[in-house]
C-alpha cells in the first residue's frame, strides 16, 4: 500500500495552514511528523483521513483518489486530538460497541489491544473513572484492535507512563514489519526519534525531511 | 447501530436534560393554565396542551406560543443530535462505517428520540388533563401518530435545508424541491385530517431520498463546513 500526498495546500479563510506539501508513505514504514502546536500536523492527518478537504492538491491511496468518490481511506484507524467514548460504559464495553460497528473485530482482538496498552486490568472500570493517561490508552486500543493497514496517531504518548510507551513502540515496530503504514505526529522529537524511519518537520505550513534511517 | 443510538440517547439525556425538563414542564403546566377558562372544551384543552392546535382557527397567543415552542424543541434536538458526531466522533465512526450507513442510523435515532420525547409529553399532559377534567374523549392514538409524523416530516425538511445550506452546489434545486413539498403538504395544514397517513409517509420517504442524495454527493464538504462554522 502507498499513500501519496501531492501538493497539498490547506487554507482556513485567509490563513494558510499547509503550503504545497508533498509526501509519500509506504507499507512497512513508520513515519514521524514533528512540529510545534499549530504547525499543521493535525490538519495534515485529518486530510489523510478524509475529514478535511485540501484546498489544493490530492491524496492518492494506491493511485486512487478516494476523496473524489467521497469516501474515507480504506482500513485506516486514527487517533487525532482527544479520544471520544461513552463515559457510563467500561473501557471494554466501549471497544466492543465500536467493534460491532463493522463486525470485523473479534473479542480476542479487543483483549489483545487492551493488553498492548496495559489497560486489560482496568477494562471493566467505567470510562468516566479513567485518568487522562488511561483515556489516551483506550484511544490507542481503539485504533489497534481492528489491526488496520494504516495507523495514524497524533501525540500518542501523551500522558502515558514510560513502560506502556515502551511496549507500544515495540508493538508499532512489529506492525510496521508486518507491512502496515504507521504515521505518528508529536511535538516532542524524543517520542519518535528511535521509532520512525523518516521524520518530517512541520513549520509554518511547510514540511521538510529531518531524518532518514 | 447500538453505538450510535446509545451515544445519541446519552447525549440527549445528559447535555439537553434542561431542555427536556422545560419541555415536560410545559406539558404539565399548560393544561392547568388553559383549564382556568372553565368553558374550554376538552378538545381544545387537549390540542392546546399538546402544542398542536392547528385544527382550531382562533388560536390564542398562548396556544401559538406552545405550538412554536414544541417545534423549536424538536428542531433544536434534531440539529444537536445530527451535528454531534460530526463535531466529536469522526475518527470512531467514519473510518468504520460508510456515511450512508451512518446517515441511515442517524435518522432512525433522531426519530426514536423524538418518539420517546413526544410519548413522555403526551403521557404528562394527558395525565394532568385526566386529573382536571376526568375525561379524554379524543382518539389520542391517532393524534399521537399524526403528531409524530408531523414532527418527523418537519425535522427532515429542516435537515435538508441545513445540509443544503452547507452544500457547495445544487442548493437552488434542493431548495426548490423543498419549497414545493412544503407548499403541497404544509400549506393545507398538516393536522387537517384531509391529508392521509399515506401522503405523509410518501413525503417522509421523498425527504429521506433528498437527504441521502445531498449528503452522499458532498458529504465531506458539508461536514467540514459544519465543523468550521460550529467550532
Amino acid at each position: 500500500m502507498k499513500i501519496e500526498v501531492k501538493n497539498i495546500t490547506k487554507n482556513f479563510k485567509k490563513t494558510s495552514v499547509l503550503r504545497n506539501v508533498t509526501l509519500t508513505f509506504r507499507s512497512g514504514h513508520i513515519y514521524g511528523l514533528i512540529g510545534k502546536n499549530g504547525s499543521g500536523k493535525s490538519v495534515f492527518l485529518k486530510i489523510i483521513c478524509g475529514f478535511y478537504n485540501p484546498t489544493e492538491g490530492e491524496v492518492l491511496f494506491d493511485g486512487k483518489n478516494i476523496f473524489k468518490e467521497n469516501k474515507f481511506p480504506p482500513n485506516t484507524r486514527a487517533l487525532i486530538e482527544k479520544p471520544y467514548f461513552l463515559p457510563e460504559l467500561s473501557g471494554y464495553d466501549n471497544l466492543k460497541l465500536l467493534a460491532n460497528l463493522n463486525k470485523k473485530t473479534s473479542e480476542e482482538n479487543i483483549n489483545d489491544a487492551l493488553k498492548i496498552t496495559n489497560l486489560y486490568e482496568d477494562r471493566k472500570k467505567k470510562y468516566s473513572t479513567y485518568s487522562l493517561g488511561m483515556k489516551q490508552k483506550l484511544g490507542i486500543a481503539q485504533v489497534l484492535m481492528d489491526n488496520p493497514d494504516i495507523i495514524i496517531l497524533d501525540e500518542p504518548f501523551n500522558g502515558i507512563e514510560e513502560q506502556t510507551a515502551k511496549e507500544l513502540r515495540i508493538n508499532l515496530l512489529k506492525r510496521a514489519k508486518a507491512g502496515k503504514i504507521i504515521i505518528l505526529a508529536t511535538h516532542l522529537k524524543e517520542d519518535i526519534q528511535e521509532l520512525a524511519d523518516e521524520v518530517y518537520v512541520f513549520e509554518d505550513g511547510n514540511v521538510k525531511l529531518d531524518k532518514l534511517k | 447501530m447500538k453505538y450510535i443510538m446509545l451515544n445519541d440517547i446519552r447525549y440527549t439525556l445528559r447535555q439537553e436534560f434542561k431542555i427536556i425538563i422545560i419541555y415536560l414542564s410545559v406539558a404539565f403546566l399548560c393544561p392547568i393554565f388553559l383549564s382556568y377558562d372553565q368553558s374550554i372544551s376538552i378538545e381544545r384543552l387537549i390540542y392546546g396542551s399538546l402544542g398542536f392546535g392547528l385544527r382550531i382557527n382562533d388560536l390564542s397567543i398562548f396556544e401559538k406560543l406552545i405550538f412554536c415552542f414544541s417545534i423549536i424543541v424538536y428542531l433544536y434536538l434534531l440539529l444537536k443530535v445530527f451535528t454531534k458526531d460530526i463535531l466529536n466522533d469522526v475518527e470512531n465512526l467514519f473510518l468504520r462505517i460508510s456515511t450512508k450507513q451512518w446517515l441511515f442510523y442517524k435518522i432512525i435515532s433522531i426519530f426514536l428520540i423524538s418518539l420517546c420525547l413526544l410519548f413522555l409529553y403526551y403521557g404528562t399532559a394527558n395525565l394532568v388533563i385526566l386529573l382536571l377534567k376526568k375525561d379524554i374523549s379524543i382518539d389520542l392514538f391517532h393524534l399521537f401518530i399524526r403528531n409524530i409524523e408531523f414532527i418527523y416530516c418537519l425535522q427532515l425538511l429542516i435537515l435538508i435545508i441545513y445540509v443544503a445550506y452547507y452544500n457547495k452546489k445544487n442548493n437552488l434545486f434542493y431548495l426548490l424541491v423543498i419549497t414545493i413539498i412544503f407548499v403541497l403538504v404544509f400549506w393545507k395544514r398538516f393536522i387537517n385530517w384531509n391529508i392521509t397517513d399515506c401522503h405523509i409517509l410518501v413525503t417522509i420517504f421523498i425527504l429521506m431520498i433528498i437527504i441521502f442524495t445531498i449528503i452522499s454527493k458532498n458529504m465531506k464538504y458539508i461536514f467540514e463546513k459544519i465543523k468550521e462554522k460550529m467550532i
